[in-house]
């Protein structure tokens, strides 16, 4: 059973994420006990991820929040930091002390905060090594390939809207 | 058998049937119980509880009493009772029984405050709407008023240049020439005072002021207002229920610092408490929002 302050504490971050989402994402409940989000995140400007439409799993713990959020990629994206499956490594999804997870984070936040990290991948703390070394090493062959990826998997809303 | 056995024997029978949802079963066993011994509080918020169920608010208040008659201490008497009253649009004594509930659950180190909280929270909004609502009906019945007298004073100023322009007509047989920019002129300056007045009323309508209610008012887990804030050794500020929560369910460390923590360890932080009193007298849709 969840705890008491659960359900107040998802009333506010749904209206955080009605009202004053992050920029360039939009975040909703796809259950109606609020333990499961769809978010659809912007490929950041500047980046190979950009004009994408990134589809993030969102499912909330029974113990949030003093566990973090469990997000993952369902769009397929290249990124030292996700996996071919989607999984996220980013330190504040994680419980400390091997990440920094926090209570008064929320969901709004760490969406930014992967924000961020698809603009700028951390490549000394990769999932994939390959992609990190490639990164690194020939940036303008990583660039070639992320982009592909975003053409080929992250636009598939945009020309069904288009038509 | 005696018939403190044979309420038990109802209370039981009672019980099952509440599980089971059958408030109205339930609530005949429990009124037996309470005829077979009327001086057990627990039968009485068994009942009331029923009552609250179906929605029968003057029960629930009536069996509240009784049972706290019985047990001055009863934590679930005065909760429910503040429930029903606040139901019943009382919002100052319901108020007053829910803090009475969550002083009583805090000393007696019971299990439910967060709820009592949520509750207190939920009557203190519904106070503030009530009053908004009088206060908005009060500023509207006062603008009618006003805009009726600005009318008055466009229909005499009217009046007064067509009764003029008759006169004149009746002697040179002519209609004066400037008398329909005259009236023109005062239809044009009572339009614009009634806009101002609408403008001036509109800006002091609280509803149009942006409400923003600062993070620091607000408790780090449930992300709502605090009711009563308690500090930690690492000087972070929590609602009290929600840190005692997290105390039993997770563990004895402060949920941001991870520090260890236990409640012993937690003081009341009056400074923030008073700030948020002041702030909700202001602002009573932060309550519960």
């Amino acid at each position: 059973m969840s705890s008491s302050y659960f359900l107040p504490r998802m009333k506010r971050e749904l209206e955080i994420l009605e009202h004053d989402p992050p920029p360039g994402v939009v975040c909703y409940p796809v259950d109606s006990n609020l333990t499961r989000f769809c978010a659809q995140i912007k490929g950041p400007k500047d980046s190979p991820y950009e004009d994408g439409m990134f589809k993030v799993d969102v499912q909330i713990p029974a113990r949030y929040p003093m566990e973090p959020p469990r997000m993952q990629f369902i769009t397929p994206i290249y990124h030292p930091n996700v996996d071919d499956v989607g999984r996220i490594c980013l330190d504040i999804l994680k419980m400390p002390p091997n990440g920094s997870w926090k209570p008064s984070l929320n969901i709004s936040t760490t969406l930014t905060s992967l924000i961020i990290l698809m603009a700028d991948p951390n490549p000394d703390d990769p999932l994939l090594v390959e992609i990190a070394s490639e990164f690194k090493e020939n940036r303008s062959l990583f660039l070639q390939k992320a982009k592909d990826a975003t053409l080929k998997y992250a636009m598939e809303e945009k020309d069904s809207s288009a038509q | 058998m005696s018939n403190i056995g044979e309420a038990e024997q109802h209370k039981k029978k009672g019980n099952s049937h509440f599980s089971n949802k059958d408030y109205h079963k339930a609530i005949t066993e429990y009124t037996l119980s309470i005829n077979k011994d009327p001086n057990n509080s627990v039968y009485y918020t068994n009942r009331a509880l029923c009552y609250l169920k179906i929605k029968n608010y003057v029960n629930v208040i009536a069996d509240c009493e009784m049972a706290i008659k019985q047990d001055p201490t009863s934590v679930k008497g005065y909760y429910m009772l503040g429930q029903a009253l606040t139901e019943q649009i009382d919002f100052d004594t319901a108020i007053k029984n829910l803090q009475k509930a969550y002083d009583l659950t805090i000393a007696d180190k019971g299990s439910f405050s967060a709820e009592i909280v949520q509750a207190l929270l939920i009557a203190r909004k519904k106070k503030w709407n009530l009053e908004e609502k009088k206060r908005i009906d009060k500023e509207s019945e006062l603008l009618r008023y006003v805009k009726g007298l600005i009318n008055a004073e466009r229909e005499r100023q009217l009046q007064k240049v067509s009764s003029k322009s008759n006169m004149f007509s009746k002697i040179v047989n002519s209609h004066p020439p400037d008398v329909q920019e005259k009236m023109d002129i005062i239809n044009q300056a009572h339009n614009d005072k009634l806009s101002q007045l609408e403008q001036v009323f509109g800006q002091s309508d609280e509803n149009l002021k942006p409400r923003d209610l600062p993070d620091y008012f607000l408790d780090k887990i449930s992300f709502n207002i605090m009711h009563d804030p308690v500090i930690t050794p690492s000087g972070i500020t929590y609602e009290r229920a929600h840190l005692k929560e997290h105390f039993k369910k997770i563990g004895h460390f402060d949920p941001l610092s991870r520090r260890e923590c236990r409640e012993s360890d937690l003081y009341p932080n009056l400074a923030i408490k008073e700030a948020i009193e002041d702030f909700l007298s202001k602002n009573g849709w932060a309550a519960d929002y």
